[in-house]
């Protein structure tokens, strides 16, 4: 009777909250293709095209816009889109032919003001957008920025936009840049409608493009965006009738809507899911390459990695095979060169020796150049980032291989790493990240080595790889461009400023309703392709 | 009564602005909030850095900036987070949430918890009394983010038997099993509590007069022992209503509802100062509330307890 009791009294509860919950179990329409799909992002910071550059906010305005030029997912190579034609002689002064008979979703005909209103914008010092580093080659940039931050600038308009006809306009740039279409491809080159600058705010909120979907409705902020397919889209249409972009500040939250097919596709699986992955979604379960890039600092401002011979043997001493397949779960590669392989001009191997696991070289190069000065290695990496396990595996290598201390020290945050670093304190070798921007090796080469690089807290400085990277920007052709940025990264494979350690890749799962799912390197879901089954 | 609620009061505009002075340096002390607003990722450009330096007067010594905050709040002006949305739209929306939340946790805590309590008391030794207590001590000794985390990934995601997540199209009852995690630690104490109560009333004289007086059980019960059990109850209920805001953080994080919990967590991820001071503030203000109404309904309860 007692015992009835009990189990009444729990039953009910559970029973209502199961009821209620389960009904309706409606995250796409299932059974046909072209529905609607889910996926899962992050919140975005802003939707304004030149104020987004985090993975989750560019994802959606992928959905509502389109540019000039596309970066294919496969290749990463820059391919016209609404661009009927673009022509350079000299990678400097570049002549735009846009497509006719696009509009926006408001009806309003795309024309070259579109673009050039947008990168106006996005250029101009005052407005604060988090793209306007990106205009910095464009002529005239220099005026939009003036150095004293407070200073109000003297014009509103780059000097380097001109207007030829609706449809035709020019570019010209501060210095030749052989790969600006790559660059053209991010998202901070959509054009905008007039309508965007009579209220940015209220813009940014439900953004109006000119891609193959609209907004339905506006932004729920930390819920979700949602997006229809546009019908006055004169482009390639995608299958599905919409997409909601589902927002979720918890990895863990999110894997288990995606195993309960309430979210449909999740394009970064946290590290603590992988060991379960492949036995929870099977085939649904897929890995593509990403340009994320894992790498160790051997600050070359530092007295005691001053030594050519020593960052290189520590780099020799690291077996990244190993740690891959323990720790990462073969969730990463083991990194080969100095740019990712995600890039047009990768070459396997280019990190030469230096990324060649070979203990005893590298015992034999660390005793050659005396041993690591005072003996102890320290590891700097943040805390708030799944690092620690990694580099307690790094230190390990090269106490085993090396024969020398070494000890990893946490930070609380990046943002303290970063601080330190640049303030050339010695906290040892730390840890380090990239992602590309546009899919350029001149991505990789200049803000992660270049001298006063945006990203090269380490002090590398090196005049002829300097000169190497502006050769190769001042190249008539792409691949002539190449050529030169490969000699570039060829200097590094001597100097080892960074030890290279992983190249990431997308770990993303899907639903039982969706098909034709493919996640490129920016993180980014083909929406084209995308389908639903 | 009127002079006593009078002098609280004005205690609680102290302890007000002593909290946000506090939060307020301790989120001062943490360094430049330029550098931890790109996490891992890039550097913010220059443009950005002179933009928000500008808006939010990041030039200016702490005492300036302390001063317009709260010259911000005497006029209802909450401001804007560093990523440049108003603060108060953002606790607007989020106070829906948990809201919500902590009423089906309270809801969860008060009936399961007093009925429960006073089965469990009226029936001491009995069966349900030992698999309340057994059941009851598992929940204290398991941290409720474990419980969530379980709950979340085994029947939410693998089996499928309830959305792990907020989802805004079927609204509140996704809201239900979040709460039940987010009241467990209350209502396993709530149990508890009353179960002792209720048992030591029962034994006390003027039961055994009512007894005496032949009154009937679910009168001796319902209105005499409850009432009386329910004063050290109420307390606890009180303090909890506090508790269930600031518990929401882990339990909001864990189904990914955006409350309160959530914004206070992604705030001092970003090291975004104004939204943490103001939610801080915010659950400052509800906690004193709480309290007082707590000190209040003694009162009510009690009438030997009187306030001048």
């Amino acid at each position: 009777m007692q015992v009835r009791k009990i189990a009444a009294l729990v039953a009910v509860p559970v029973a209502a909250a199961i009821a209620l919950t389960a009904c309706g179990n409606s995250g796409s329409d299932s059974g046909k293709s072209g529905g609607t799909v889910s996926i899962g992002i992050a919140e975005p910071k802003f939707l304004t095209p030149t104020n987004t550059n985090d993975t989750s906010g560019s994802q959606v305005l992928e959905a509502l816009f389109v540019g000039l030029v596309d970066i294919n997912p496969t290749t990463n190579k820059a391919e016209l889109d609404v661009a009927e034609k673009i022509e350079t002689k000299d990678s400097k002064t570049w002549s735009i032919k846009i497509k006719d008979g696009y509009t926006f979703h408001n009806g309003e005909k795309l024309t070259s003001d579109s673009f050039i209103d947008a990168w106006n914008y996005g250029a101009y010092g005052p407005n604060g957008q988090e793209s306007n580093n990106f205009f910095a080659k464009i002529k005239g940039y220099g005026d939009l920025n003036p150095a004293d931050t407070k200073a109000i600038p003297t014009t509103k308009t780059l000097a380097g936009l001109k207007k030829v006809d609706d449809l035709n306009f020019t570019v010209e740039l501060d210095a030749p840049f052989a790969d600006w279409l790559s660059v053209v491809g991010y998202t901070a080159f959509y054009p905008m409608p007039k309508a965007a600058f009579t209220d940015v705010k209220a813009y940014n909120e439900a953004p109006i493009g000119n891609g193959p979907f609209k907004m339905k409705g506006t932004w729920t902020h930390d819920q979700k965006v949602e997006v229809e397919a546009y019908d006055g889209y004169k482009g390639t249409k995608p299958k599905v009738k919409g997409i909601a972009f589902k927002i979720y500040q918890q990895a863990t939250a999110q894997y288990s809507e995606l195993l309960a097919n309430t979210n449909d596709i999740m394009t970064t699986i946290p590290t603590s899911s992988l060991s379960s992955a492949t036995a929870d979604l099977g085939d649904r379960y897929k890995t593509s390459p990403s340009s994320s890039f894992t790498f160790m600092a051997l600050p070359v401002y530092n007295p005691k990695f001053a030594n050519a011979d020593v960052r290189k043997a520590i780099s020799m001493a690291i077996d990244r095979e190993e740690i891959v397949k323990t720790i990462f779960k073969g969730s990463r590669k083991a990194a080969d060169s100095f740019v990712s392989p995600v890039v047009p001009g990768y070459k396997p191997g280019a990190g030469g020796d230096a990324v060649k696991f070979d203990p005893t070289k590298a015992k034999a190069l660390l005793d050659g150049a005396g041993g690591f000065p005072g003996g102890t290695v320290t590891i700097t990496y943040n805390v708030d980032g799944d690092h620690k396990e990694w580099v307690d595996a790094v230190c390990n290598q090269l106490i085993k291989n090396l024969g020398i201390k070494c000890v990893g020290a946490g930070e609380p945050k990046f943002a303290d790493l970063r601080t330190k670093a640049k303030a050339k304190q010695d906290i040892g070798a730390f840890r380090m990240g990239w992602s590309m921007d546009y899919a350029s090796m001149e991505n990789y080469l200049d803000p992660l080595y270049g001298t006063g690089g945006s990203s090269n807290y380490y002090g590398y400085d090196n005049k002829a790889f300097n000169a190497l990277v502006a050769a190769g920007n001042q190249e008539a052709t792409a691949d002539g461009a190449i050529r030169k940025y490969q000699e570039a990264e060829a200097l590094l494979a001597k100097d080892v400023p960074v030890a290279p350690l992983f190249f990431g890749q997308n770990v993303y799962g899907y639903s039982t309703k969706v098909k034709d799912v493919f996640v490129d390197a920016r993180g980014h879901v083909d929406l084209l392709k995308l389908d639903t089954k | 009564m009127l002079r006593y609620i009078v002098r609280r009061l004005l205690q609680m505009v102290l302890a007000f602005f002593c909290t946000t002075f506090i939060v307020y340096s301790m989120m001062f002390a943490t360094g430049d909030p330029l550098t931890s607003l790109a996490g891992e990722g890039k550097e913010l450009n220059d443009a950005v850095k002179a933009k928000l330096t500008r808006d939010f007067h990041l030039d200016e010594p702490f005492l300036v900036r302390y001063w317009y905050y709260i010259k911000g709040l005497l006029t209802f002006d909450l401001g804007d987070s560093l990523s440049q949305r108003p603060i108060a739209e953002i606790l607007g929306e989020a106070w829906s949430y948990t809201i919500q939340l902590a009423a089906i946790a309270f809801v969860f805590v008060v009936i399961l918890g007093v009925v429960g309590g006073v089965i469990a008391g009226m029936r001491r030794g009995g069966v349900f009394d030992n698999v309340t207590l057994f059941l009851t001590l598992v929940v204290i000794g398991i941290p409720s983010f474990v419980i969530g985390l379980m709950l979340s990934t085994f029947p939410g995601g693998k089996w499928g038997w309830f959305t792990p997540g907020y989802d805004a199209d079927k609204g509140i009852a996704t809201l239900i099993v979040p709460g039940f995690v987010l009241g467990a630690l209350a209502l396993a104490t709530a149990v508890r509590l009353t179960r002792t109560s209720v048992a030591e009333n029962l034994r006390s004289d003027y039961v055994r007069t009512a007894k005496a007086k032949g009154l009937k059980k679910t009168r001796i019960i319902g209105v005499h022992v409850l009432r009386n059990s329910l004063i050290p109850v109420v307390t606890f209920l009180g303090v909890e209503i506090g508790n269930l805001m600031g518990g929401a953080i882990v339990t909001e994080r864990i189904f990914n509802i955006p409350g309160v919990g959530f914004q206070l967590f992604k705030g001092i991820n970003l090291s975004d100062g104004p939204v943490v001071v103001t939610i801080v503030s915010v659950l400052v203000v509800v906690y004193l509330l709480a309290n007082l109404l707590v000190d209040i309904l003694y009162a009510v309860l009690d009438p030997r307890i009187r306030y001048s």
